[in-house]
């Protein structure tokens, strides 16, 4: 029988004390919860904070098996990364995160969001087609990855500004930095991370392989299975593509759906 | 009810325009001469430099001779142009009315004065002293400490602010009741008069107003001249002017002409950095922002080079505004030495907002316009904004405007759901239409080999291998009535063996195969 994350009281309260800790230390841990008793009701988990948070504080894809796999969508204050190689559909996922956001999706009011694009690679027509409502979008057309990081930085330090995506996917295969190696310091990702949660940010990152390491929440690894061309003459309708959810801090991480994207409506995502 | 006019009067403007561009010389013994060379007069000293012994009049050489480790400037019109504008911003900050006092000449050639309305004062600040005293403060925080009268018209306040300094306290407020009796015992040589009127009336012995109001107007006028009239009204306290103005120029400049001409930038950034403080600051005064600079530079050899700096959005940062300017200068470096700067902006009023109670809220417009216009400086001009749908049909074409967005629309109930639709939250309102397009600016140039009139076999940096599926082509053109701009493409969606779906294109007016854009 499943088991959820025990709460903050019941295992400090109702664990047997181990021998080791003095009373005092106890006491003081004691007291400390009872200081925090109103955020710390029975049922609330210390172990996963973002369970609690409200839906409202998620930037959700509107594509139902995604959200379903993210639990909701990129929560706020955290980091999320997106990766993929070319073609797998992480674009198409970025536009319909950011269709999402700009317009409220006929459910909330539009948002703002900023996209750093070093490799200069948004494609307003592209995106408007998917929904984004471009007036909204703040396009910071960087240059190099340091000066993308430092843009980053300054719009996780802006109030108010509710999603960031840091687009370090390569523009061709050749530019991109072999598996495994790093291309950014890990404690440029510490920063972000914090400044995201500071300012209640939600900060996505796309790129071809992992690159925040641990301070990423949620990884969403896209692979693409194949392009589905149909039609007399054949026209390119869908990318269909693999979305695993490889990490998902405090949540269950591991499980994957089939996806396609692009075509029709009705048909823009399906579970595989 | 009588009009109240505060008037405040900077007694040493050309010292103080010269402290204010080099505060760093504040304790030191400073001059500054009329002009250059050991002949030209001191026209002012700071306070350490009369304690060594210099005086007003004195020659450098003098004045050298009196206290040897003395800092000699001279006078700068640039200078002292910005520090009298000041004035008008310092009195625009407390009053909507004001107006700057015309250069005079003579015994107050040093002198600076504005004039503002401080009728009804009382409303905001309890009192006449202490609207007085945050007008002084005002003052000394642009490095322009000085004086202030107040009285019923221009003439009385700028004679109560002449008289504080001779007394050395700093605010006088005169009622009306006490201006005769202010006037009376005052000497002439506070009104200026000019020297064959002041020699003549010495002749006469007449020394004060009480002295010359005794005698009659018509023989002041007929033995002495229309200048002897003029002096009376003055002595009465007449006004000469109108009602005090209402400035709508809001354009403001600080300039700097350089002691020795500036060839690198990194010293030129300390001169730019001073000049954009003191900008900021008169645009601060004013309540307003600057959305642009306009650089002015005087170049060795005569040459001018003016420049327009654009910002994302108006910003008071004097670290973005400074980066913007060095980045400017550096990309395009002036072609001679610099010896001349001048700053100038028309301020725009900091955007704001209106909350809304069951809206969220976005980023505050002035926070947002310090980050678009830091980021702006991070990433060059032009690279910042909300990306637009270029109107033609260039499948290259796009643009990227002003970041201006929409206030957020009101929340909509959602639709109640249907039995027909999904159960899923799908976006109903997008468009069916292709997988998203990853722009390759520039497009990747690409080797074709066809089969049929289609792609057979791919290579490029962006995809290479055979080519697996082949959609198109289809036929892009316009422009073809410009020589410049005409444009022709047939594009076919492929995917390659390596699994890359791309937008390959044929450009007809090079001639050449590109990939211009990856399907993801």
């Amino acid at each position: 029988m499943p088991v959820g994350p025990l709460t903050a009281r019941h295992r400090f309260a109702k664990a047997p004390a181990p021998r080791s800790t003095p009373p005092p230390a106890r006491n003081r841990i004691e007291a400390l919860l009872d200081d925090l008793g109103p955020q710390l009701q029975p049922g609330v988990s210390l172990r996963n904070p973002g369970e609690n948070r409200d839906d409202s504080y998620r930037h959700p894809s509107g594509l139902g098996v995604i959200d379903e796999l993210l639990g909701g969508g990129f929560p706020r204050g955290d980091l999320g990364e997106i990766t993929g190689p070319a073609s797998s559909g992480r674009t198409s996922l970025l536009f319909a995160l950011l269709a999402q956001t700009t317009t409220g999706g006929g459910h909330r009011p539009g948002e703002l969001a900023a996209v750093v694009d070093p490799s200069d690679a948004f494609d307003p027509p592209s995106a408007q087609a998917a929904g984004v409502d471009l007036r909204r979008v703040l396009w910071i057309r960087v240059g190099a990855w340091r000066e993308a990081m430092r843009c980053t930085e300054r719009l996780l330090e802006t109030e108010g500004l509710p999603f960031v995506i840091l687009d370090l996917a390569p523009s061709t295969p050749a530019s991109a930095r072999p598996q495994g190696e790093p291309e950014i310091p890990t404690s440029a990702w510490t920063r972000l991370a914090r400044r995201a949660a500071t300012t209640r940010t939600a900060l996505v990152v796309l790129s071809h392989q992992r690159q925040a390491g641990s301070e990423a929440r949620i990884v969403l690894e896209l692979q693409p299975t194949r392009p589905r061309f149909g039609g007399v003459p054949p026209l390119l309708e869908e990318i269909e593509t693999r979305a695993v959810l490889v990490r998902h801090r405090g949540g269950a991480s591991g499980g994957s759906t089939l996806v396609r994207l692009g075509g029709s409506p009705g048909k823009r995502a399906s579970n595989g | 009810m009588s009009p109240r006019i505060a008037c405040l009067l900077v007694p040493d403007l050309p010292l103080r325009a010269e402290l204010r561009a080099h505060p760093e010389s504040a304790s030191a013994p400073l001059a500054v001469a009329s002009g250059p060379g050991a002949r030209a007069d001191v026209i002012a000293a700071s306070p350490a430099a009369r304690a060594a012994g210099v005086r007003i009049a004195h020659s450098i050489a003098q004045a050298r001779a009196a206290c040897p480790n003395l800092q000699v400037r001279t006078a700068s019109p640039a200078l002292e142009e910005a520090a009298r504008a000041t004035l008008l911003d310092i009195a625009l900050s407390l009053s909507p009315r004001a107006e700057i006092a015309p250069r005079i000449s003579g015994l107050f050639f040093t002198e600076a004065s504005v004039f503002l309305d401080a009728s009804g004062i009382e409303g905001i600040f309890r009192s006449e002293p202490a609207f007085a005293s945050a007008l002084l403060a005002r003052a000394e925080n642009q490095g322009l400490p000085g004086v202030v009268g107040i009285a019923s018209s221009r003439c009385i306040a700028l004679l109560v602010a002449r008289q504080r300094i001779r007394e050395g306290s700093p605010i006088h407020c005169l009622p009306p009741q006490e201006e005769r009796a202010f006037l009376a015992p005052l000497s002439l040589d506070l009104f200026d008069p000019d020297d064959a009127l002041a020699q003549a009336l010495t002749r006469l012995g007449i020394h004060t107003v009480r002295d010359l109001l005794r005698l009659p107007r018509r023989g002041l006028a007929q033995r002495l001249g229309p200048g002897a009239l003029a002096l009376v009204a003055r002595a009465q306290g007449e006004d000469p002017g109108s009602a005090l103005p209402e400035p709508v120029a809001t354009r403001i400049q600080e300039s700097i002409d350089l002691e020795a001409p500036i060839d690198h930038l990194e010293p030129l950034g300390f001169v730019l950095r001073g000049l954009l403080s003191r900008l900021s600051e008169r645009l601060a005064l004013r309540g307003l922002a600057c959305d642009a600079l306009e650089l002015q530079l005087g170049l060795e050899g005569g040459a001018r080079d003016a420049r327009r700096i654009g910002l994302a959005a108006p910003t008071l940062d004097l670290r973005v505004l400074l980066r913007l300017v060095t980045l400017a200068l550096a990309e395009q470096p002036p072609q001679a030495p610099i010896e001349y700067i001048a700053l100038g902006s028309r301020g725009v009023p900091a955007r704001s907002d209106q909350l809304d109670l069951f809206l969220p809220h976005g980023p505050d417009p002035a926070a947002l316009g310090r980050t678009l216009s830091e980021l702006e400086s991070l990433c060059g001009e032009g690279r910042v904004g909300a990306p637009e749908v270029a109107d033609h049909h260039n499948p290259l074409g796009f643009g990227l405007g002003p970041f201006t967005p929409p206030a957020a629309s009101p929340r909509q109930d959602p639709l109640p759901p249907s039995p027909a639709t999904s159960p899923a939250p799908l976006p109903a309102l997008l468009p069916a239409l292709l997988p998203a397009l990853r722009a390759l600016r520039p497009p990747s140039r690409a080797e074709v080999r066809l089969i049929g009139g289609k792609p057979a076999f791919v290579r490029s940096a962006a995809a290479r291998g055979d080519v697996v599926m082949v959609a198109g082509p289809w036929r892009t053109t316009g422009y073809w009535w410009s020589e410049d701009e005409r444009f022709a493409f047939d594009h076919f969606d492929i995917q390659t063996s390596d699994g890359t779906v791309s937008r390959l294109c044929f450009d007809w007016m090079k001639r050449s195969w590109l990939i211009d854009g990856i399907y993801d």
